[in-house]
């Protein structure tokens, strides 16, 4: 009875809002997600001006709120300036994280005060006109266009996906598709492009990362991630996919040693959405999507859609 | 001014009035006002004192003015006594010496008390002889739905004599009880067969000859109002006659069509020819014409030609003169709640599915056994879409939950040694006497875990229950082979269906809404149409009964006798109405209606006076509170200038002034009080006219919110702003105008305002 | 009641925090990944003692850090509260008065360091994995990312391909000085 919330998901115009994450441990997706817009033909910015948006940190609990919001209050008076008022963010804590800035900008309080007194400081007006939304979301929006430029199709691929938590559990009304509890944007672009997308247990649990858990509290990564993949080896998938570079890493990096102590066998290479996407659009797996970047090896499930040019 | 047919009636109330008014200067007044017949008694209200009066309407005397205590206290005696004498009961005015003149102050009381009766006096001269409003209603009453509560409301009218039709739109009366199988009796510590009890009612029903019962029909229409509904039915297709049918089964054995049975919540198959249950009502069989494929090897089986497949929907009415609204309640389906994992998980089930599986009559005969397995550990989830913020859930307790799972689990632990069930709960909510079912439950093994759970998962075929242990502060999976959820008690879709049908107000989660649920409840928004169970709520069995008991009541005294309402509610001047509907919407009672024109129920009209104003071609009067005889008020009690106006509304703002006088608080000199029906019945023109002669405020006092046939805060506040910036437009400074909400036990707050009201117009005087 | 500590740290510790309508249900709990791993970690419990005003201890206490911020919590709440969002706030507090949390102090300078230099919050050497949460094949190939970066044209020292320009970096640098932060 969580009715899906209609959204108007924008098709174009988007201001891509870069993961500092991304760009750090999996430099692919970003490239990806530009050459996935780039090819759908969608109007994006990849404006270097915009600086990070310092959700993680603000989750880990080491950096105050207020700059977060001065400095959030400057990203979204750059892209509302800019035209091009669609954000859209590569990361679901970006993603989150911009709404929690928006909503406190939008508000009135002592906090929003101060954030726009340190923009005039800076001699910046704050401007607020954007839509903010998860790249997932704005292919789904353009699931047409894609598939009408793939080159190949996910038919016969098995898949499961892991929504980022910061996508569906803080603004758990405004899920583009399926509910907060089990969320459906990847399942229906993997679905719409042929894939089998099944069901596992432990669908809504967290990826293990935990921000500084995957350095400091290993064991939080290493019990959940456990658990996670208990769930999913039930669903014997040929392909994990996500939507953030924090989940991917996790996933992704612990795996080998996660199956091996339960013991399942056969690799489960974990690709983000915007990685997919490019792929199958025809893009280098090395040279754009990055693959090589990974801990599990993609090319197996590659050959198994057909891609050429693999090592 | 010619008041020479009038005559004043002045009483000293034995000096509670003489001691402080001076009489004979009051008398001077008058008469100098024109009125020749002027009396003073000491004790008006005695039998001599009534006698004066009798006396001056015999010499021909045809408006009358009574200046002694509260009307509240003794306008009745005087209106009878006129009336006695042969002149109408409304040809009478009040003038209040008493609470609201002799009992406030000391000094200028005479000045007040002239004022007061001069205004009576200027009033009755427009005074009109008015007659009660007499209704002969439809003594049936039409029963909306045949579960527990629709079988009681029937089975109570009847046995004092009225008639109900009990409309079902199932193929059977008996509705929600049918399913539970088991009810609790807490006294005993039992749970016993809810069809035993169930079902001698509904066999009652089907052979008392003043109860109607139409099942299969559905209600798509409603005319008329208060006394005279008339209902728009549709029944069928009722491919099955009933009155044909002798329920030998044969239809059923030759049909080829299986459909999950909904009475058994889908956990069996039935046939598209069926009877819902052995002990259904009506008897007969009946054919499900959605699963029905036409094969027409039924018609043949029949061997008393019952069966006819090519009958369609029939249509029908009924007139009754109160409705009863009992569509009862559904048990919200949890799938969309996906932690939980019901519909993804066979093992996870709700409590009425649980109650159907351990029915005799059920699926299972009554073993506990589910997907052919018998579970021996069981988990109870408790609010699960109840108590919850969140999109999709219920902010409300459902009130019943706590109590069934008890109960189930309890069963269980009785007849099924070995089997442990948890009940993982967030308060236990058992008042009353279940909490001696509480202990027994704990005495029978049951365990009791406070957590609310997160959630249900499945791996490697097993299902575990996450939940923390709040007492023990531990997180913990527990291991479960049957979950069993407490869902929460939403409105039956039947509910939704025909709030909408009847435009009866509905709360956020379309449950019916009571119009006030403290003071009435079982009563909707609608004059004439009552509601009782759960279509108001949740409720347990017994609170339906309770309800639907007293509901009938309520429906029997407005069907049985002739109904008499005084004449103080709002007409229409149909030669000047355009039908604009303006009326329509803004009345808060629903008394206003397009009926070939609009047309007002008496019955349903609060006379508050909202729709007078909101006229635009001055269409709507109220019956004794005319125009002309408000203004001619106004004229009398302001006298000289400078006096403060206070309108307060007849039920609450008046009676609080009564009380300030009774415990002698006082207020300024200055303030002039005039009774209203509510501040709605005010209009701009009234404001204005009171400032042109002279006044220097205007005080609106109604608390007719607190009341249960007022009008909302909202409301009010929105008329008195309206009120505010008129008078601006016409150069009066706004805070002239000043708006207190009354309450009866606050009578003090009621004088302290009026005092603070004229120690700022003062300072604005000083000021200019 | 908010605790007064709470107040002008954080909006969300205000109303949609919950600290005035939690009814202690332990959904909260239940659907904690972090509580089913660290012994004594309870959302549910951390509320109550913010409810309850018991600052001094939470901030000296080791669960603050557990929670992994899944916001599984909030998502879950019958009441709408949000006990990670309460936590947040409550590091912040930590990390001025808790003596004994420096490993967090070394990333939140880290976090500092990177915003003044570059504009972002994590970088390439910010954070490193674990060598005993990988197996043998994905240690070498996670070895060997610095390289595979190269190729596509990112540098090892900063997430962006191409930076943010040195007047920009100028204006990040006054709001960040301007609200406090540094």
């Amino acid at each position: 009875m969580y009715a899906t919330v209609p959204k108007d998901m924008p098709k174009d115009d988007y201001y891509l809002l870069k993961s500092c994450q991304a760009g750090s441990w999996y430099p692919g997706i970003e490239k990806s997600l530009r050459y996935v817009l780039s090819t759908i033909d969608a109007n994006f910015l990849d404006d270097p001006k915009q600086s990070s948006c310092i959700g993680c940190a603000n989750h880990i609990g080491v950096t105050p709120f207020l700059p977060i919001v001065a400095l959030n209050a400057r990203n979204i008076s750059l892209a509302s300036l800019s035209g091009k008022r669609n954000v859209v963010c590569n990361c679901p804590t970006c993603y989150s994280n911009l709404k929690d800035c928006k909503n406190i900008l939008d508000g009135s309080s002592a906090m929003r005060d101060r954030a726009l007194k340190a923009m005039e400081k800076a001699g910046l007006e704050y401007n607020d006109s954007i839509t903010i939304t998860h790249v997932s979301e704005a292919y789904l929006a353009n699931l047409d266009r894609i598939k009408a430029k793939a080159k190949y199709s996910l038919k016969g691929i098995r898949a499961v996906t892991h929504h980022g938590c910061h996508y569906a559990k803080i603004y758990y009304r405004d899920v583009a598709s399926g509910n907060f509890e089990r969320p459906t944007v990847i399942d229906d672009v993997l679905s719409g492009l042929g894939a089998e997308v099944v069901d596992y247990p432990e669908r809504s649990l967290c990826c293990g990362l935990g921000f500084h858990h995957i350095m400091l509290s290993p064991d939080y990564t290493r019990a959940v991630t456990r658990r996670k993949y208990s769930g999913i080896i039930e669903a014997d998938p040929d392909l994990l996919v996500t939507m953030c570079a924090g989940c991917t890493l996790s996933l992704d990096m612990c795996q080998e040693k996660v199956l091996q102590e339960l013991g399942h066998k056969k690799d489960i290479p974990v690709v983000n959405i915007s990685e997919l996407m490019a792929i199958l659009l025809g893009a280098d797996p090395y040279l754009v999507a990055g693959i090589d970047l990974h801990g599990v090896p993609v090319e197996p499930l590659l050959e198994k859609i057909g891609v050429e040019g693999t090592r | 001014m010619s008041v020479k047919s009038t005559a004043v009636f002045i009483c000293h109330c034995g000096g509670n009035i003489s001691d402080e008014v001076d009489i004979s200067r009051l008398k001077e007044e008058i008469n100098r006002g024109g009125v020749e017949h002027v009396h003073d008694y000491p004790y008006l209200c005695s039998d001599e004192g009534q006698y004066l009066i009798r006396k001056a309407v015999a010499g021909g005397v045809d408006r009358v003015v009574i200046a002694a205590c509260s009307p509240k206290v003794h306008e009745q005696t005087f209106r009878d006594c006129v009336e006695g004498a042969g002149l109408n009961r409304y040809m009478m005015d009040f003038a209040n010496l008493r609470e609201q003149c002799a009992w406030v102050g000391e000094e200028h009381c005479t000045d007040r008390a002239i004022d007061l009766v001069r205004g009576s006096v200027l009033a009755v001269q427009h005074a009109v002889p008015l007659q009660s409003y007499r209704f002969t209603p439809v003594n049936d009453v039409a029963i909306i739905g045949g579960g527990i509560a629709g079988i009681t409301a029937a089975r109570n009218l009847a046995k004092m004599g009225m008639r109900s039709f009990l409309i079902e739109e199932a193929p059977t009366i008996g509705g929600n009880m049918v399913k539970v199988g088991k009810v609790i009796s807490p006294e005993k510590l039992s749970e016993d067969c809810a069809m035993c009890s169930l079902s001698p009612l509904m066999s009652e029903l089907s052979r008392n000859g003043k109860v109607d019962i139409r099942a299969n029909t559905r209600v798509v229409g409603v005319e008329g109002k208060a006394g005279d509904f008339l209902l728009h039915l549709e029944s069928g297709p009722l491919l099955v006659d009933p009155k044909q049918c002798r329920s030998c089964g044969r239809c059923e054995e030759v049909c080829p069509v299986e459909v999950p049975d909904e009475w058994n919540e889908r956990l069996s198959m039935r046939k598209a020819v069926y009877r819902p249950f052995q002990q259904s009502v009506p008897a007969s069989y009946t054919i499900d014409p959605n699963a029905c494929t036409k094969c027409g090897a039924c018609v043949k089986a029949c061997s008393f030609h019952a069966i006819d497949l090519n009958r369609g929907v029939v249509k029908s009415e009924v007139s009754a003169g109160a409705v009863i609204v009992a569509t009862g309640h559904t048990e919200m389906d949890p799938s969309e709640r996906h932690e939980h994992g019901y519909a993804v998980h066979p093992e996870v089930i709700t409590q009425m599915e649980l109650a159907r599986v351990l029915a005799v009559n059920g699926p299972t005969k009554g073993r506990l056994e589910m997907n052919g397995r018998t579970p021996k550990h069981i988990v109870m989830v408790q609010c699960v879409g109840s108590r919850s913020d969140k999109p999709g859930s219920i902010p409300y307790c459902s009130k019943v939950c706590c109590i069934v799972a008890m109960k189930h689990a309890s069963y269980i632990r009785q007849h099924f040694p070995g089997t442990e069930v948890t009940i993982c709960y967030t308060d236990m909510r058992t008042s009353g006497p279940y909490e001696t079912y509480y202990q027994e439950a704990q005495k029978r093994g049951v365990r009791f875990l406070r957590g609310r759970v997160g959630e249900t998962v499945k791996k490697k075929d097993r299902v575990y229950v996450r939940v923390e242990d709040t007492l023990a502060m531990k997180a913990t999976a527990l291991e479960a082979d049957l979950v069993v959820l407490s869902t929460a008690i939403v409105p039956s879709e039947g509910t939704k269906r025909i709030a909408d049908v009847l435009g009866i107000s509905t709360t956020p989660e379309m449950f019916i809404r009571e119009k006030h649920p403290k003071l009435e409840p079982g009563v909707t928004s609608v004059q004439g149409i009552l509601v009782c169970g759960t279509a108001a709520g949740a409720k347990d069995i017994t609170e339906s009964i309770m309800q639907a008991q007293s509901t009938a009541m309520n429906a029997l005294g407005m069907v049985l006798e002739e109904a008499e309402v005084e004449p103080n509610y709002a007409v229409i001047d149909r030669a000047r109405c355009d039908n604009c509907g303006k009326c329509v919407n803004v009345c808060g009672q629903n008394a206003i209606y397009m009926d070939e024109g609009v047309s007002i129920d008496p019955l349903a009209c609060a006379g508050l006076g909202r729709c007078v104003s909101a006229c635009p071609q001055n269409a709507i009067s109220i019956l004794g509170a005319g125009d002309d005889m408000l203004l001619a008020r106004i004229d009398g009690v302001l006298g000289q200038k400078g006096k403060i106006l206070a309108f307060l509304d007849n039920e609450i703002g008046y009676v609080a002034a009564d009380s300030a006088g009774t415990n002698r608080l006082s207020y300024p000199n200055e303030v002039r009080i005039i009774a209203v029906p509510s501040v709605l019945r005010l209009e701009r023109k009234h404001l204005i006219h009171a400032f042109r002669r002279g006044a220097t405020g205007v005080f609106l006092g109604d608390g007719s919110a607190h009341s249960s046939s007022g009008a909302s805060k909202e409301t009010l506040a929105e008329h008195v702003a309206v009120l505010r910036m008129e008078v601006e437009a016409a150069g009066i400074d706004p805070r002239r105008v000043f708006f207190y909400e009354a309450y009866l036990p606050h009578f003090k707050g009621l004088a302290a305002r009026l005092t603070s009201f004229q120690e700022q117009l003062a300072a604005m005087e000083r000021k200019e | 009641m908010v605790p007064p500590e709470l107040d002008p740290i954080d909006e969300r510790v205000g109303p949609q925090s919950g600290l005035n309508r939690c009814m202690q249900c332990g959904k909260c709990t239940a659907s904690c990944p972090a509580a089913f791993i660290f012994e004594g970690f309870s959302p549910r419990d951390i509320m109550l003692r913010a409810m309850k005003g018991e600052i001094e201890s939470l901030v000296m206490g080791e669960e603050l850090w557990q929670c992994a911020q899944c916001l599984s919590c909030a998502a879950r709440c019958p009441r709408d509260c949000s006990p990670a969002g309460v936590i947040q706030a409550l590091r912040i507090v930590a990390l001025r008065s808790n003596p004994n949390i420096d490993h967090m102090r070394m990333i939140e300078d880290g976090v500092k360091v990177n915003l003044m230099k570059t504009g972002q919050t994590i970088l390439p050497d910010t954070l490193v994995l674990p060598n005993d949460l990988l197996g043998p094949r994905t240690r070498k190939r996670y070895k060997a990312s610095a390289k595979h970066r190269r190729e596509l044209g990112y540098r090892a020292e900063d997430s962006r391909r191409v930076e943010i320009p040195e007047e920009d970096l100028e204006k990040i640098r006054i709001l960040l000085r301007e609200t406090d932060y540094c």
